[in-house]
């Protein structure tokens, strides 16, 4: 055989048949079967199913394409059994290609198609298609799907088609129009499902095929224009009925039973707040596709079972690896969200509310509460609508949300936490709440984050109404609660990113609620049923352990609540239970604590600034001027700031009695608060952010406004016209004057957080192949985005994995061993001892270096807090360091030395290798280990990895732990701590896999822990019932 | 105090107090100006680079260039000299080994700059260039900086100056460079948003770019990235004098620069070369300090902003000639300058040449040379200048191939308050290369004078200050 004969590409060509299944088609049938025929495939052939066209069309192809086979069905089966003839019919043939009558196909797309099956082993491919009347816009380039079989395009519809999704890629469908499939597996499948007729059989076969093992392609090189008349057939209602009933067929044959019994109750409620809604906005026929896709799959459970069994004998990947294949969440909810359902109704829905409100001040005898409730409501609305129903930006505390709660379940029980460089520590109880949470939300982390997030904000105004409630009086609440509300305190958390801030202006009045009912002598609208120590020290404990896994120093916190509520009554004279709220902290925190085992312990062990939590940062000093208005950011402004204290100082000089008393506890908590964050100013002290130490202060002082509103009503009355009445007024003007402020900056929509975040400024290094590597964060605590290292009195650093963290990162682990190491070669380098950090941080896998000036870009106006000159003297002298123009307020370096987690060193001399395993000084060796090849960078971000390795030293680069394994070829490797801190291992060439071993121990702790939470949270309803 | 108002008071008390302690904090960061000259690194550092322009570009691409590698400290040293193709970036590395007290000298490829970086400090380098008009020795650079500042040059018909622009960095620096002359400021338009490539080196022909200035002092400001300056400056003998210098730009501005003056005699033409680079004025005093006689008055001047001024030590007939002195540079209003000495002798004088060098900024205990020759046919002087009021005890060691070797005659010799001591090293020691380590118990400025015997070619360097040990 010549060249010549081996490059011809009719010898290479396999056969290929062209299916197109028709039924009374219109003039465009003629123009698809021309482009068919006129394709450059050499060994085409195309078979045309007549599926019982009222008028036969034969004569019509026979003109058009006289080679093609023509067969007429006598009834219509449907696009799918139609195409399932050709099973019957066809021999020889290496794929098919499926066509609908309404598509024209570009010249060369059989080749395409064909030649990339080929280079990809790809059991099903389809082509790019674009709009029948108008080429250059895109209808679809393959499709995702939820967990639910919803799809969602991978391009918006009408797109102009500039080339930019012209990249072959694994979608879950390729649309039905042209679909090319492998013949043995159309045949090992059975070919399209019979039970559907049209719409959803591309779902129904791309699923299979991928459960057979197959992968599903799309090709955009290869195009197609497409009519879409299917639709105008059948009609739009009939089109989405027949869509709702094939998908959830498709589920329910798709899925393995165990998996069926979570994926079936989350599609219930999903479909049960579907048809909620549409009997809410009453759109019948909507309703009506949702009941009749349940109804009519129960019809067909028969056939559905005996799909499953055909289905379990070919499976060859299990569900979890086809979910991974899907999106996350729920495309149904995500189209909502974005409004593409019905922004429309939206409008209506808030119009509604406000008639609501109206009614409500108007003809309810608690006038003043609700126009407090429907003012809190307002400023909560108008003020965040910017960010209610979209991603909250990646500012200081505000991680995102970007594991699964299946991720998140797997890192709670696992041995290895990643933050940081990792550790062995005990994981946080957080992650296991985390993943309970968005459980419940069927994974909608997103919206997880805004509850928790943006939800703080109502909780608290619930709280606070929650804790006046004794005072029996609804003036004196509303004004409590819109003290709360008008506190610039949670403002300025969204402002600056503080979750942990949030998240205690969320909890401070429930833990005070508590508080106060143990100290006694609010009179209350009834007395509850006394409570035993044990029963009310458990449930302010399980509170307090909520609290405290997103913010560790909730629990010494409220310790010093306590005592500012003991020495505020000391103040008032003649306490009845003087030292009750002490001892119930203390017990309330043992519980605490004991929940929160181990991950209390090692949060003991560890350095001081991981107790702060979420986003260690934020212990920016302020002037106590600025502490005693709560004015910690952009929002409030200063003179009138002064309107809050005031408000609450009003019970101090009308108050008798116990308003009197409980006003000066009041403002014993809020002197401890404002004590608190006076000196966590200072960094060296390890306190959280001031708004964290705030939030009980705030708490507090709204409940002093509450009391002096119940002193005026109670006490007022016996004096004559005087200053007290003149003070009554002050204050009354001074509510009023707290709230402008905060509603003029309500109109900016976001309290002045901005949609930009570092994470889009570095998303063009996002987008580049870092892969097993790290991010090293250098600045002040408050502007980094997650929890760091102390450095020194100004700066914290900080680790991500690859260029931006995610919520894994938020909880800092322990300061000490690697972390160490690490932070003396910053150290190094800032003392001038060497101008070769890139060196010296690679074996840590860090590629990149991010001095951060600021929380969120330049652009966004949010505080600058320079990173000290001689840091950014320090990294502008490295010489392993190129610095890239990213965005102002960040410094970014890009380390020119070969960094990643897991390193492969070839050829090293012996003296190299008993300096690795033996160095005198971790940081010489660093700079003294010979540069390595990055290995093992496919699962960056996990502990786990696998692939080839050459022969060599491998060094993983994080914290050197016995329960690390290498196997190479099968075969076990030994390990051995190296560079002083790091893991290595010897290894010979081969497959290599990494795995870290949890510890069968971690795994009974974990039980024990989970028994201890679900007996808390029995007891404490139990109890509640009780009183109740 | 009735029990109402005695609460009320307690808590308007305790907020008071925090308001009065809790004011804002009004501390802001200072910062240590960069040091103007290298200084050799802490023997205790984990790592020591230092920067090495190449000399040998432009119309001086027949210089030959070398550099010297000395070991102060007494461990040995071990690291790489990075060869870095000064057109092309490529870079040859060349590792290395310096014994204790031990001097290494490496020849330079083509137009190639140095990078050299050693593990551990106490590394001090120096590079020479020798051509037909003789041999320039200079300090590499310890520290690469965003400015670099020269004092003086020329670009008269019988001159070269070229300017190296070494960017060792892997990020490409983008820098401006400003002439001032003796007509004005000069911001030619080649030079400015001048690309200096990673790792490469530029060459700018001073000659070409500001035609026909007596003196010509520049400024080179990065704009982005950093760098290091060496200025190569050539007379032929045409207009008279005749020489090679090679000299590494100042980093920064200092208040103060003191020049000790290890040999003089009649035939020497000297002065200073004053530039300030800041945008204030600057009031400049010069007092010169001889070895015999009086002091002279000193003599005040006043440098514009972004200027430069020429002082001949004749001005107002105030320095003696053929008596070696000292001389300091002191910007009396704090606005920093940079200074530079040049010194031009010509024939019949035995020992012919042009230099002119940058001075100390500070005084040390501990200083050091590593590049010195005190063979046939070279020789070497040394000047110590003691600029406090405490006598100062100096001991002088010899740094060779073979390792440290403290001079008997130069033991434990007294140097008196502001006053200076020279040595003519030939009569002590005889090598090449021959380093020196000069530790006194007082801060002394010295710097070594190195001349061909019945050639031309004059160098003169400050000596690199050495961290205290300890």
């Amino acid at each position: 055989m010549t060249a010549t004969d081996e490059l011809d590409p009719t010898a290479l060509a396999l056969p290929v048949v062209a299916v197109v299944v028709t039924r009374d088609p219109g003039d465009w049938l003629e123009e698809c079967l021309a482009s068919i025929g006129a394709q450059d495939y050499p060994d085409l052939s195309v078979l045309v199913i007549d599926a019982a066209s009222e008028e036969p069309v034969l004569p019509r192809v026979a003109e058009v394409l006289p080679a093609a086979f023509v067969r007429r069905l006598d009834v219509n089966p449907g696009f799918g059994p139609a195409t399932n003839e050709v099973l019957g019919m066809v021999e020889g043939a290496a794929f098919y290609v499926f066509c609908h009558d309404d598509v024209v196909l570009d010249p060369t797309v059989i080749w395409a198609l064909v030649e990339e099956a080929f280079r990809s082993n790809a059991g099903v491919v389809g082509p790019k298609l674009v709009m029948w009347d108008d080429p250059s816009r895109l209808l679809d380039v393959g499709m995702a799907a939820d967990k639910g079989g919803v799809l969602m395009p991978m391009v918006e519809r009408g797109e102009l088609d500039q080339e930019q999704h012209d990249s072959v890629r694994d979608v879950f469908v390729v649309p039905g129009a042209v679909t090319m499939v492998r013949s043995d597996l159309f045949a090992t499948l059975g070919g399209f499902d019979t039970g559907i007729e049209i719409f959803g059989e591309d779902l129904d076969l791309c699923w299979r095929a991928q459960v057979a093992g197959a992968r599903v392609l799309v090709v955009p090189a290869a195009r197609a224009r497409h009519r879409e008349g299917l639709v105008d057939r059948v009609g739009p209602d009939q089109a989405a009925l027949l869509r709702n009933r094939h998908r959830l067929r498709t589920v329910l044959t798709c899925y393995r039973t165990y998996h069926l019994l979570w994926i079936i109750p989350q599609l219930l409620f999903l479909s049960f707040a579907e048809l909620l809604y549409t009997v809410m906005t009453g759109s019948r026929p909507h309703a009506h596709r949702v009941v009749n896709a349940w109804w009519w799959n129960w019809q067909h459970r028969g056939e559905i079972r005996a799909r499953r069994r055909v289905l379990k004998a070919i499976r060859r990947f299990p569900d979890r690896e086809v979910r991974k294949l899907q999106v996350g969440g729920s495309a149904r909810i995500t189209r909502f969200v974005r409004g593409e359902l019905a922004a429309s109704k939206l409008g209506e829905e808030l119009e509604d509310l406000s008639g609501e409100l109206e009614d409500m001040v108007r003809h309810r005898p608690r006038k003043l509460a609700a126009v407090a409730w429907g003012l809190a409501a307002l400023l909560f609305v108008v003020g965040t609508r910017s960010l209610l129903f979209h991603r909250i930006p990646s500012v200081a505390g505000f991680a995102p949300f970007d594991q699964s709660p299946v991720d998140l379940l797997r890192q709670y029980l696992s041995g290895w936490q990643p933050a940081g460089l990792g550790s062995a520590a005990a994981q946080p109880t957080a992650f296991a709440l985390l993943a309970l949470g968005g459980s419940v939300l069927l994974g909608h982390m997103g919206m997880l984050q805004q509850v928790l997030v943006l939800g703080a904000i109502p909780a608290g105004a619930v709280g606070m109404w929650r804790l006046t409630r004794p005072l029996d009086s609804p003036n004196a609440r509303g004004v409590g609660l819109l003290l709360y509300t008008v506190v610039p305190l949670p403002w300025n958390c969204v402002a600056h990113g503080n979750w942990a801030g949030l998240i205690l202006y969320g909890a401070a009045p429930w833990l005070l609620t508590a508080l106060a009912e143990v100290a006694g002598e609010l009179p209350g609208d009834e007395a509850p049923r006394e409570r035993p120590f044990w029963a009310a020290a458990l449930a302010l404990g399980l509170l307090l352990a909520c609290v405290a896994a997103f913010v560790p120093l909730a629990v010494p916190l409220l310790l010093a609540v306590a005592v500012g509520l003991t020495a505020g009554g000391l103040i008032g004279g003649r306490p009845n239970r003087l030292l009750g709220p002490i001892s119930l902290a203390a017990g309330a925190s043992v519980v605490a604590v004991v929940l929160h085992l181990p991950w209390a312990v090692a949060l003991a062990l560890g350095d001081r600034w991981s107790w702060a939590g979420v986003a260690a940062g934020g212990v920016r000093a302020f002037p106590a001027s600025d502490l005693l208005r709560f004015e910690t950011g952009p929002v409030g402004i200063s003179w009138l700031g002064w309107s809050i204290p005031l408000a609450a100082s009003v019970v101090l000089v009308l108050g008798r009695s116990w308003r009197l008393r409980w006003g000066l506890r009041c403002w014993g908590v809020a002197l401890m608060s404002w004590t608190l964050a006076l000196l966590g100013g200072h960094h060296a002290l390890g306190l959280p952010p001031a708004e964290v130490l705030l939030a009980p202060g705030a708490a507090a002082l709204a409940l002093a406004g509450a009391l002096g509103v119940s002193a005026f009503e109670l006490d007022l009355r016996g004096f004559r016209f005087g200053w007290r009445q003149v003070a009554s007024i002050v204050g009354g003007v001074a509510v009023v004057l707290a709230i402008l402020p905060i509603a003029l900056d309500a109109l900016d929509g976001a309290w002045h957080l901005r949609a930009a975040d570092h994470a889009g400024s570095l998303g063009p290094l996002a987008a580049q192949p870092v892969g097993g590597a790290r991010t090293l964060w250098i600045g002040a605590p408050e502007t980094l985005p997650i929890a760091g290292f102390h450095l020194d009195d100004d700066l914290d650093f900080a680790l991500t994995t690859d260029t931006f963290g995610g919520v894994l990162d938020r909880w800092a682990t322990s300061g000490k061993g690697a972390i160490d190491v690490l932070r003396q070669s910053i150290l190094a380098a800032e003392s001038g001892s060497t101008d070769q950090l890139g060196t010296l941080v690679a074996p840590f896998g860090v590629k990149y270096i991010v001095l951060v000036d600021r929380a969120a870009p330049e652009r966004t106006d949010e505080t600058l807090i320079p990173v000290p000159a001689d840091i950014d003297d320090m990294a502008e002298h490295q010489l392993d360091l190129r610095k890239l123009e990213v965005e102002p307020a960040l410094g970014v370096f890009q380390n020119v030395a070969p960094a990643s987690v897991r390193t492969l060193h070839a050829g090293l001399s012996p003296a190299a290798v008993a300096q690795l395993d033996s160095p005198k000084d971790p940081l010489a060796a660093a700079l003294a280990l010979p540069a390595g090849s990055p290995v093992l960078t496919a699962q960056a971000g996990r502990p786990e990895a696998s692939g080839r390795v050459g022969a060599g030293e491998l060094v993983v680069g994080s914290p050197a732990d016995d329960r690390w394994r290498v196997t190479v070829d099968g075969k076990a490797q030994s390990r051995r701590e190296v560079l002083g801190w790091a893991n290595g291992w010897a290894v010979p060439a081969g497959a290599a896999s990494l795995t870290y071993e949890t510890s069968p121990v971690r795994l009974l702790v974990v039980l024990l822990q989970v028994l201890a939470w679900v007996a808390a949270v029995v007891l404490v309803v139990r109890g509640w019932r009780r009183r109740r | 105090m009735n029990r109402t108002v005695l609460p009320v008071v307690v808590v308007a008390a305790a907020c008071a107090v925090l308001l009065l302690v809790g004011g804002a904090d009004g501390s802001s960061p200072t910062t240590v100006p960069p040091d103007p000259v290298p200084h050799a690194d802490p023997a205790g550092a984990l790592t020591s680079s230092w920067f090495c322009p190449s000399p040998q570009g432009g119309p001086a691409t027949d210089v030959a260039a070398t550099i010297d590698i000395a070991n102060t400290t007494s461990a040995p040293r071990t690291g790489t000299v990075r060869w870095l193709a000064a057109a092309t970036g490529t870079a040859t590395v060349a590792p290395f080994s310096v014994g204790p007290g031990a001097v290494l000298t490496v020849a330079a490829p083509p137009a190639s700059s140095a990078l050299v970086q050693s593990t551990g400090g106490g590394v001090v380098v120096e590079q020479s260039a020798a051509g037909t008009t003789g041999r320039a020795v200079a300090h590499c650079a310890s520290d690469t900086s965003p400015t670099w500042y020269t004092a003086n040059g020329s670009t008269l018909v019988d001159a070269t100056e070229v300017l190296s622009l070494f960017n060792p960095f892997p990020s490409d620096a983008v820098v401006d460079i400003e002439f001032s002359t003796e007509e004005g400021r000069e911001a030619p338009g080649a030079v400015q948003g001048l690309v200096i490539p990673a790792g490469r080196t530029t060459f700018v022909d001073a000659t070409a770019t500001v035609r026909r200035q007596q003196v010509t002092a520049a400024a080179v400001r990065a704009r982005t990235g950093q760098l290091v300056v060496t200025r190569l400056q050539r007379f032929d003998g045409s207009a008279g004098r005749a020489g090679l210098s090679l000299t590494l730009a100042a980093r920064a501005a200092a208040v103060q620069w003191t020049f000790p003056n290890a040999a003089s005699t009649a035939a020497d033409v000297t002065g200073w070369q004053v530039f300030n680079p800041d945008t204030r004025e600057a009031e400049v005093t010069i007092a010169s300090f001889p070895t015999s006689g009086d002091a002279p008055e000193p003599i005040d001047i006043t440098v514009p902003p972004r200027s430069q001024v020429t002082v001949p030590a004749a001005r107002d007939g105030g320095v003696p000639t053929g008596v070696p002195f000292t001389s300091t540079v002191t910007s009396s209003n704090e606005v920093p300058v940079v200074a530079e000495r040049l010194v031009d002798v010509r024939a019949p004088d035995t020992h012919p040449g042009w230099t002119s060098v940058l001075g100390s900024p500070a005084p040390a205990r501990r200083l050091a040379f590593a590049a010195g020759d005190t063979s046939a046919g070279a020789e070497q002087w040394l000047a110590i200048f003691n600029p406090g009021q405490t006598p100062a005890k100096v001991d002088i060691s010899s740094m060779t191939a073979a390792g440290r070797a403290p001079i008997a005659a130069l033991q434990g010799v007294v140097v008196p308050p502001s006053s200076q001591v020279v040595f003519r090293m030939n009569d002590y020691v005889q090598a090449a290369p021959l380093g020196l380590e000069i530790d006194a118990t007082e801060p002394v400025v010295v710097d070594r004078t190195m001349t061909t015997i019945g050639a031309t070619g004059l160098s003169i360097t400050a000596g690199v200050p050495l961290a205290d040990p300890g």
